[in-house]
């Protein structure tokens, strides 16, 4: 592992910083299509999750790929849905709060985690800085 | 035969584990949610005591290793990094980092107190 | 430990007083240059108490950082007793070296 940087940590921190970031956006996501049966493609939304590697060189974290939720999407009995098909079931998007709610919170409080890693290596930095007092 | 470190010697082989250590640490929480990863740590203290014992102790020679423990429970991704404790880690790695810093300063306060007269 | 270095490079250097005051004057030298080795010996068994106690935690003998930060603490009182001691004794030889006239 090839960290000789002086500033390694913050790169480190704000890299986790995005990608927890990117990962609520997404969630937030699907939480705000949790009732979207008709999308522009006509079908219900589809959840998204984010999936992370390890960035350049073993440092950090990066966003790999978005991907697509495959489970089926449930079917729900409404007849008087306009979405509703001929036996009067309604595909509704594979969102489920619950889930998305725990996901929500581990990416804030990985967030956070990240956030104090940043403000302690500064605070170390300063520190540091003492000895050219 | 055994060979004991100066003050400024051993301050300096503490503060470049410990730095080390701070990006080790962050990296592991910056990958909390990353499959498949497996925590990683610094070894030194290992290292040192090894060195202090044959009497290799060029400041060159005191390289703090990172290492793979792999000693700790994985998840269904495969990732073993407990946020809580990995947080605390970096809490006690910073308090040591910065407390080697301060008593390396007051080492050099010292040589400069010797050094005046008045 | 360059700072105890360069502090014993002063006793060397202190002129012996002769003439009539010399008996008088030898008994004090004599005693200024024991209050000094024995602040020097002081101060120097202390910084290589706090080395120690510094090595073990960095060998993972000790866990525990305060038995270093209590010895540095110790390390630096006898340092600065030390530069006292020291920072008299030059002052005393000045002083003597002005009375000559």
């Amino acid at each position: 592992m090839g960290i000789t940087r002086v500033a390694a940590p913050i790169d480190i921190a704000v890299s986790g910083l995005r990608a927890q970031s990117a990962k609520l956006n997404v969630i937030g996501n699907n939480i705000a299509n949790a009732d979207t049966t008709h999308g522009p493609d006509g079908k219900p939304y589809r959840r998204q999750s984010i999936v992370l590697a390890t960035g350049e060189g073993q440092q950090g974290v990066r966003v790999q790929q978005t991907v697509a939720d495959n489970t089926a999407f449930p079917r729900v009995y409404e007849p008087g849905n306009p979405d509703a098909d001929k036996d009067g079931y309604v595909e509704t998007p594979n969102v489920q709060m619950p889930v998305e709610m725990m996901h929500m919170l581990q990416a804030s409080k990985a967030y956070e985690a990240n956030t104090a890693v940043l403000k302690r290596y500064l605070d170390a930095m300063d520190v540091t800085a003492e000895l050219l007092k | 035969m055994s060979k004991d470190l100066s003050m400024v010697e051993a301050l300096d082989a503490g503060l470049k584990a410990t730095n080390l250590r701070q990006s080790v640490i962050a990296n592991n929480i910056a990958n909390m949610d990353t499959p498949g990863f497996r925590r990683q740590d610094v070894q030194f203290k290992e290292v040192l005591a090894k060195a202090l014992e044959t009497g290799k102790t060029d400041p060159g020679d005191l390289e703090p290793k990172v290492v793979t423990p792999g000693d700790t429970e994985v998840n269904d991704q495969g990732n073993d990094v407990d946020m809580d404790m990995e947080v605390g880690e970096m809490l006690k790695t910073n308090a040591q980092y910065k407390m080697f810093v301060r008593m390396l300063a007051k080492e050099y306060q010292r040589m400069s107190e010797a050094i005046q007269t008045e | 430990m360059a700072g105890i270095d360069m502090i014993s490079g002063i006793s060397p250097q202190m002129p012996r007083p002769s003439g009539p005051g010399a008996a008088q004057g030898a008994g004090e030298g004599a005693s200024f240059d024991q209050t000094l080795k024995g602040a020097m010996d002081k101060a120097d068994a202390q910084q290589q108490q706090s080395t120690q106690a510094l090595q073990d935690v960095l060998t993972g003998t000790s866990g525990d950082v305060l038995p270093v930060v209590s010895a540095m603490a110790k390390a630096d009182m006898s340092f600065k007793l030390l530069i006292g001691v020291r920072n008299k004794i030059i002052d005393a030889y000045k002083q003597t070296m002005n009375m000559q006239v």
